[in-house]
């Protein structure tokens, strides 16, 4: 008898909840896949895991006169259906955002589509589950998911940035839906991105910039480290990534994700993390005559020899260099970025404040 | 759209002009701006792509429209009439 009405109260509840969930797509809340109901119960158990007061503004997108507060990034975690301990990493990605300036341009709307790529580090990426090997762009890890769904939730319900209004993206990238990953700091043979930006190996951070893609980029028959740089350059310098400036030189970027594997064969020929972002940002680029053939030529270049080397970003601050993935093939990925080495991106590492 | 809208509530006279293709946007951000009735010049997309006579002909198109924003009808009337 019990079993039956256990039966019947499942039946009762997922017939409310997915009434619900109905409703939720109905008024425009989701990315197009169910939400969790974001229930006040719910929602005080994600504000219980921060001494932050729920009125707080976290950031402002002043064009759009759209902010985003506590309560407000609680509700689209519960929705996105994050875990509570995750929502202090969900916030250090909101400060992430709004430190870096991100926020204050007019980016997350551009044609071009950009996704936000959110970088876990510290110890915090084991404690709550955060994937940095196997599969690291691909799903199947819950805090992963969740905490980058989380974020484009916020983006499209709390700024108002929804497809088909003021997201003017002409194709968008897979990405939009989720891209977070945490490095994989155990088998990186170089300082972790958050040591690398001033922070201290105990301390978990958060580093969020905007990307317009993840480009796949292999090398599994040489140990030589320029033969493996030179390809991930040559992938960050493909002719699509490339804009035609007016009065300044191309300001392209990248977030290299490296695999372990690339990284250890690399640094066994006793290359620093420095070495290489040096050795890529001298190779991003392209020759005078292959922008040429592409009509990409801007008079700027007139003067420039046909074989000049055109570099596409101005700083080696522009190239972001993380260790994720396997140690099991020698594979990287090129995200195409141009929110690096300018005023945005500077303090876009921060600091998960827990309880 | 939101720099026109700025302006005019600095006091600034402006002309926001706009591709068909942005039409929905547009409208949005006017509205977000308090502005939901907000007059724009509306052009053939699209313009990065258009060599220099391409560009002259969408001028010749938004010139009659933005005349008129601005308040100058019997200029925006002769210009459409060129």
């Amino acid at each position: 008898m019990a079993v039956v009405q256990r039966e019947f109260l499942a039946q009762d509840a997922a017939l409310g909840a997915r009434e619900i969930i109905e409703y939720c797509h109905e008024r425009g809340w989701t990315d197009g896949l169910p939400v969790v109901p974001p229930i006040r119960e719910f929602v005080d158990e994600f504000l219980a895991q921060t001494q932050r007061d729920p009125d707080e503004v976290l950031l402002v997108q002043e064009h759009l006169n759209r902010s985003c507060n506590v309560r407000e990034a609680a509700v689209n975690a519960v929705m996105a259906g994050c875990r509570p301990e995750y929502f202090p990493v969900v916030l250090a990605a909101m400060d992430s955002l709004h430190a870096s300036g991100i926020t204050r341009t007019g980016l997350m709307q551009s044609t071009t589509g950009q996704a936000e790529i959110i970088i876990v580090n510290g110890p915090l990426r084991q404690t709550l589950g955060f994937n940095s090997t196997n599969n690291i762009f691909g799903p199947g890890d819950r805090a992963n998911a969740t905490v980058g769904r989380a974020l484009r939730l916020i983006v499209m319900n709390v700024l108002g940035i929804r497809p088909h209004e003021f997201d003017q993206s002409t194709q968008g990238t897979s990405a939009k839906y989720v891209c977070c990953i945490a490095e994989n700091e155990e088998e990186s043979p170089w300082e972790p991105l958050h040591v690398e930006r001033g922070c201290s190996p105990s301390e978990s951070t958060v580093t969020a910039q905007l990307v317009r893609s993840d480009l796949y980029v292999e090398h599994r028959s040489t140990q030589e480290p320029e033969e493996i740089l030179m390809t991930i350059a040559d992938s960050m310098s493909y002719g699509g990534a490339v804009t035609q400036v007016t009065d300044t030189r191309n300001d392209l970027g990248a977030v290299v994700v490296m695999g372990p594997e690339h990284a250890q064969l690399i640094a066994a020929r006793g290359w620093s993390k420095q070495d290489c972002k040096q050795f890529l940002f001298e190779n991003f680029g392209k020759r005078k005559s292959e922008l040429r053939r592409m009509g990409k030529l801007h008079p700027a270049f007139d003067a420039e020899p046909e074989e000049a080397f055109i570099p596409h970003g101005s700083s080696v601050k522009n190239v972001m260099l993380v260790v994720a993935g396997a140690a099991n093939g020698g594979v990287s990925t090129v995200c195409p970025s141009i929110t690096m080495g300018r005023e945005i991106g500077k303090n876009a590492t921060q600091v998960i404040r827990t309880i | 759209m939101a720099d026109g809208t700025i302006f005019e509530r600095k006091g600034i006279q402006a002309a926001a002009i706009l591709t068909d293709t942005f039409r929905r946007p547009g409208d949005a951000m006017a509205r977000v701006q308090g502005f939901s009735d907000y007059r724009y010049a509306l052009i053939t997309h699209p313009i990065s792509s258009l060599n220099e006579a391409q560009i002259r002909e969408r001028a010749r198109q938004a010139l009659p429209q933005v005349l008129s924003i601005l308040g100058l009808e019997d200029a925006a009337r002769q210009t459409a009439a060129d």
